[in-house]
């Protein structure tokens, strides 16, 4: 039995909200078994892909598949094999914890009490404590054992530690890393943490104004993001030079630049503007925040305080 | 389905009390708003039971949409709704059958209650009847549909609010013209609320199964209904408020606003044709133009203004009669139930008060104590001979000594006020039908001393029957003496036959020349019947014609004076609806015969009818190519849209663009024009739009779209033993 | 005992971070010549990472002979053995001197005292290695 590799696969996947494109051409397979985190700022659109992975959404064009199965037209036992953690923890207020249990129990057929009760536990919360009137980071644990406990084979985490403190954040990723060992499951998790992504993540997407741009596993990335720092002037007709600039940061006399795949040319290319350039290494904030950050804000904040003052 | 179900349960009960309040109070309001009579049609009252809990279930059933749906239209909530082992659909039923509760525990629960109440009550206090709450319970159903329209407001992503909003009108208006209709056509009343509340469920179904919130497949053909509805009536609602503001304007110079016509019998003996105008300024009817009718002479052109000196010889004011047929599958019986007690009359001297109770098929005579509290006195049934009271068609009048005369569709009875039995005046014929009656007033000099008298008109199907008590009236009639009845004496009836052309009009007016015997003049204002409308008629007592002649103008004159617009208004569906409805209900069935000689006599109205009938189609349709064109419709879905225009004219052309999302372009990478999003590749050069310029900075494994490196590729060649073999596990 | 610890968020990959702590390890000699590393799992679950990013780390060092995984009984530390070519080896400590000594100089040091202290250094690696091979 040759099973299908991919958890998640979709092609050219656009989503327009009006004029607006939340997503454009998205491209991307999440492979079987391995945590993929995804990675974007606010309003990127990865909350927009998860809704339309998830079916919530019809996209505009493009298509997109869960476990094999056309997300337009998700049935029951697919749905019960995947389970979605949405952006906020949100449950609704009245609950108690083990209604919220029940919700769950009697829509899917490998619900895990045991492992919801524990998780409970683990959160501090009673069974029949309401779910309005409990803490924030109790709700999202109640939230994630619901979530957990459905035993999916796929999980879909929408920036699961929101609001955790550090001390649930840390059982969340040891919750997840468990989970993850459990024969061939996936995760895709989008998070802010990258920390906790470092520790968790096998591979890694970054979408950016609706674009993907970064599918690869983690390590990869790392290698095929570099670093050089110049003691040089650089400006717009400088970076037209450099073929894979992602990013070029200015502090004072220096220069830092963070370019993708660097060759012989590329590197000629530095070279040439500066022949001091050396090489640094990056961290993988370094590497992520290159593809984040939007060009028109490059220094700008700080720029602005200091005229400000 | 269930978990949905105990969710919306759990979550929504606790309003349910916020819809009982309103109910109870309506009911109780109700109850006390009479000591006596609890029905649903009260005399008096400008709004009935079954329209105001139309209008608090409604309200009910809109929040109760609303509260359902809102909340859960929020992403993270519909998310956590939605993503579960059920399908969308078993989510929808289990919020529906949710709904469905809640609603009968607040709407029906009450209702219940009240019959119950009622019936604990009897009748020994109250002439009321659970019946009287059937009406409401239909109305409750129709507003039901309130419901799935509140869901749709809510779900459907239609970028403009009105459009969204369109198909709430178009529920309040069925739950209104339900409410209508019931008590004259109630298969009509029936067949709106099933229809309305079964397409509003599958539009609703169908928005929220489909995630896109654009409906699909036949959710899109029920929108498209009800936006097309809610659009007609929003453009009639329009065009007769310009109709009306123009008319006042009219007649803001004390011009006529509506006339009628009346046959009188003049200072001369003659019979004289009499109109009488409602003026806006005025707002009351005058009489304010006569003309005397000579035989073989239009008097169309004759009306002069009355003068002072000119005063009708008040012998007995003209029967009119405007007939009309109810129809219905079970409307007699529902009108019986619903129509459960009928005030009858009340005499103050007694403290005692008629009330006709339908269900017993009695009258109930009640006496107040203290003017507040009643008590059941006694319950007068029909005479043996007669069997039945049948309908009662209206309230009699009580004489001082407390006997009353009730006029239904058997016969005239005479109710002693003594409690003894009903006395039986006149009994209707079994072959004949039973049509309407008319009470006569004796105005006349001589009438007047002879205390308590009867002058009744009761018109059968082929003839009328005149009831007078004293013989001198209609002593050269040669009246029949149907006996002595308690506190009026003798009873006298004469029967006059009427003439075919009378028998078969649905409306006529008659009245009865006093200075000539055995004559009756006769006015047909049916202007259904081109044959007739507009003549009049002198007949003998045997129903032979002595002389007829036309006496007023056309109907075109009045359709084409100030209507235009309102037909206009009115789209070719409606139109042919409004012809098959007439051509069912006409009583001489063959409506369709009489159109078809109408339209020949009067070729240039039917022109004009047939022109304003098409006026819509003829903007619809091109409205409907463009707007189909602009939504870049299949031709299949263009012919169905253009087909819909013909029936429904603009309106229905419109409603296309509510339905279907607009289009959105924008500029293509290669051609620059600008392209449908919604489309793999542009509309103009073929291209395709995924095709997006690569800057250079993307990193992607080579496995990716191939998906067969899946699962290792960060580690491809790990091998590290049993211990950390997970990795080398897989199939 | 020898420990691992790894910080997130590092100029270093994770999975590097455990490479080079091994090798340090075996360099100083705090791990010795058949020295049981835990498995794969065991240090995942101890460090909070992905198993994946472990078991790749292991794989490398297994790869460079620094470690020995023995089927069905867990990873040691493997006898040295040369696993590269001498043009390899050359290129790597080339590598690591480049990285090193550019660092040092930066750090305003003369070529003497860099000398002074990476000779201090071998001298104190060599001796606990020693210390270490006669406790065995």
């Amino acid at each position: 039995m040759r099973e299908d590799r991919i958890a998640i696969r979709t092609r050219e996947l656009t989503r327009y909200f009006g004029h607006n494109a939340a997503l454009r051409s998205l491209t991307l397979d999440v492979p079987r078994g391995q945590v993929t985190a995804l990675i974007g700022h606010n309003g990127a659109g990865k909350t927009t892909l998860i809704r339309l992975l998830l079916g919530l959404l019809p996209p505009t064009r493009g298509r997109a598949e869960l476990l094999g199965c056309d997300s337009r037209s998700l049935t029951p036992e697919v749905r019960a094999r995947v389970g979605y953690l949405a952006e906020g923890h949100f449950l609704w207020g009245w609950m108690k914890a083990r209604d919220a249990a029940r919700l769950q129990r009697e829509t899917f057929p490998r619900w895990d009490q045991h492992l919801f009760d524990s998780m409970l536990k683990f959160f501090g919360v009673a069974s029949n404590a309401r779910v309005g009137q409990i803490s924030r980071g109790q709700r999202a644990g109640v939230s994630l054992a619901m979530t957990l406990a459905t035993d999916p084979e796929l999980l879909v985490l929408d920036d699961p530690s929101m609001g955790l403190d550090p001390v649930a954040r840390r059982a969340l990723v040891e919750g997840l890393l468990a989970f993850a060992r459990r024969d061939d499951r996936t995760i895709l998790v989008c998070t802010h943490l990258l920390d906790d992504v470092e520790r968790l993540a096998d591979r890694i997407a970054i979408v950016s104004h609706g674009r993907l741009l970064v599918d690869s596993g983690l390590s990869e990335f790392r290698e095929r993001v570099c670093g050089w720092t110049l003691d040089a002037e650089f400006g717009a007709q400088q970076a037209a030079q450099i073929p894979g600039l992602i990013d070029s940061r200015q502090t004072r006399e220096r220069t830092h630049l963070v370019v993708a795949d660097p060759d012989l040319e590329t590197e000629a290319a530095i070279q040439r503007i500066s022949g001091t350039a050396r090489r640094e290494e990056l961290t993988l904030e370094d590497a992520v925040l290159a593809y984040l950050r939007p060009a028109a804000m490059v220094g700008s904040i700080s720029d602005a305080l200091e005229d400000a003052r | 389905m269930k978990t949905i179900l105990w969710k919306e349960l759990r979550e929504n009960a606790r309003w349910v009390p916020l819809g009982i309040i309103p109910m109870i109070i309506v009911l109780v309001l109700k109850w006390r708003s009479n000591e006596l009579i609890f029905d649903a049609s009260e005399y008096g009252s400008s709004l009935s039971l079954s329209s105001l809990v139309g209008l608090v279930a409604g309200g009910i059933a809109v929040c109760l949409g609303l509260i359902q749906s809102w909340p859960d239209q929020r992403p993270a909530a519909r998310a956590l709704l939605l993503h579960r082992g059920i399908t969308a659909d078993a989510a929808f039923c289990g919020k529906l059958l949710a709904g469905l509760l809640l609603y009968a525990t607040a709407v029906f629960v009450p209702l219940l209650g009240m019959a119950a109440f009622i019936t604990s009550v009897g009748i020994e206090h109250r002439a009321a009847s659970p019946g009287a709450l059937l009406p409401a319970a239909l109305i409750s159903v129709a507003a039901f549909s309130c419901w799935p329209a509140s869901l749709l407001i809510v779900q459907r992503d239609a970028r403009f609010w009105g459009s969204r909003l369109l198909p709430g009108l178009t529920a309040a208006l069925a739950v209104f013209a339900c409410g209508a209709t019931m008590h004259e056509v109630l298969w009509l009343a029936i067949t709106i609320a099933v229809v309305t509340l079964v397409a509003f469920l599958a539009a609703a179904r169908s928005v929220f199964v489909n995630s896109s919130h654009i409906a699909t497949g036949n959710g899109r053909a029920y929108i498209a209904i009800a936006v097309t509805v809610a659009l007609l009536t929003l453009m009639m609602c329009a065009m007769s408020m310009i109709e009306s503001y123009r008319t006042q304007v009219a007649h803001s110079g004390g011009e006529a606003v509506s006339r009628q016509y009346v046959v009188e019998f003049g200072p001369d003996g003659r019979p004289w044709l009499t109109r009488t105008s409602y003026t806006w300024s005025s707002g009351m009817n005058k009489l304010d133009q006569v003309a005397k009718m000579v035989p073989h002479r239009s008097v169309r052109d004759q009306l002069q203004p009355v003068e002072d000196s000119w005063e009708p010889l008040r012998k007995w004011s003209p029967y009119r009669h405007e007939y009309y047929n109810p129809k219905s599958l079970l409307g007699g019986r529902f009108a019986r139930l619903n129509q459960a007690t009928i005030f009858l009359d009340s005499n103050d001297a007694l403290n005692r008060t008629w009330v006709f109770d339908a269900k017993r098929d009695a009258v109930l005579v009640y006496r107040s104590e203290w003017r507040t509290r009643f008590r059941l006195e006694a319950i007068l049934l029909p005479p043996a001979s007669v069997g039945s009271f049948g309908q009662v068609q209206n309230p009699g009048s009580v004489d001082a000594a407390g006997n009353f005369t009730l006029v239904s569709s058997t016969g005239v009875y005479r109710v002693p006020g003594s409690g003894a039995e009903v006395e039986t005046i006149y009994a209707v014929p079994q072959a004949s039908s039973f049509l309407g009656s008319a009470t006569i007033s004796f105005t006349t000099a001589q009438a007047l001393p002879r205390g308590y008298l009867i002058g009744l008109m009761v018109r059968l199907s082929e003839r009328v029957v005149l009831l007078n008590s004293g013989s001198d009236a209609d002593a050269a009639s040669r009246p029949e003496a149907l006996g002595a009845f308690s506190g009026l004496g003798e009873v006298f009836a004469t029967e006059v036959h009427l003439p075919n052309e009378l028998a078969t009009a649905d409306r006529i007016s008659i009245s009865r020349d006093p200075t000539i015997a055995d004559s009756y003049v006769g006015l047909v204002e049916d202007w259904g019947r081109s044959d007739l409308g507009g003549s009049w008629f002198r007949f003998d007592k045997e129903g032979r014609i002595e002389e007829q002649d036309r006496y007023e103008e056309s109907p075109v004159s009045a359709v084409a004076s100030g209507n235009i617009a309102a037909v206009a208004s009115i789209p070719p569906a409606f139109l042919a609806f409004g012809v098959a409805l007439v051509a069912i209900e006409n009583r001489s069935g063959n409506g369709i015969r009489e159109a078809w000689e109408y339209t020949k006599t009067y070729p240039a109205h039917t022109a004009l009818i047939v022109f304003l009938g098409m006026l819509q189609p003829t903007i619809g349709i091109p409205l409907a190519f463009w707007a189909a064109r602009r939504r870049r419709l299949d031709k299949r879905a263009t012919r169905r849209w253009i087909c819909w225009a013909f029936w429904f004219g603009p309106c229905g052309s419109l409603a296309l663009l509510a339905v279907y999302p607009r289009l959105i372009r924008e500029p293509c990478n290669v051609c620059q024009r600008p392209a449908r999003i919604d489309l793999a590749s542009c509309e103009h050069c073929g291209h395709s739009l995924d095709e997006t310029p690569q800057t250079g900075i993307e990193i992607f494994d080579q496995g990716q779209g191939g998906g067969s490196t899946g699962g290792s590729s960060t580690s491809p060649d790990v091998n590290v033993g049993p211990s950390v073999g997970y990795a080398g596990k897989g199939p | 005992m020898f420990e691992l610890r790894v910080t997130p968020g590092g100029n270093r990959p994770i999975y590097r971070q455990i490479i080079d702590q091994v090798r340090q390890a075996v360099a100083t000699g705090e791990l010795a010549v058949g020295d049981a590393l835990p498995s794969v799992r065991q240090l995942a679950e101890e460090l909070v990472l992905n198993h994946n990013t472990v078991a790749k780390a292991y794989a490398e060092l297994v790869r460079e002979g620094v470690l020995d995984s023995r089927h069905g009984r867990g990873v040691f530390v493997a006898k040295r053995r040369r696993v590269y070519s001498a043009g390899e080896r050359k290129r790597r400590l080339d590598q690591a001197l480049n990285v090193f000594l550019s660092e040092a100089l930066t750090l305003d040091y003369t070529p003497q005292q860099i000398e002074e202290a990476v000779t201090n250094w071998l001298d104190q690696m060599t001796t606990s290695k020693a210390k270490d091979s006669e406790v065995d």
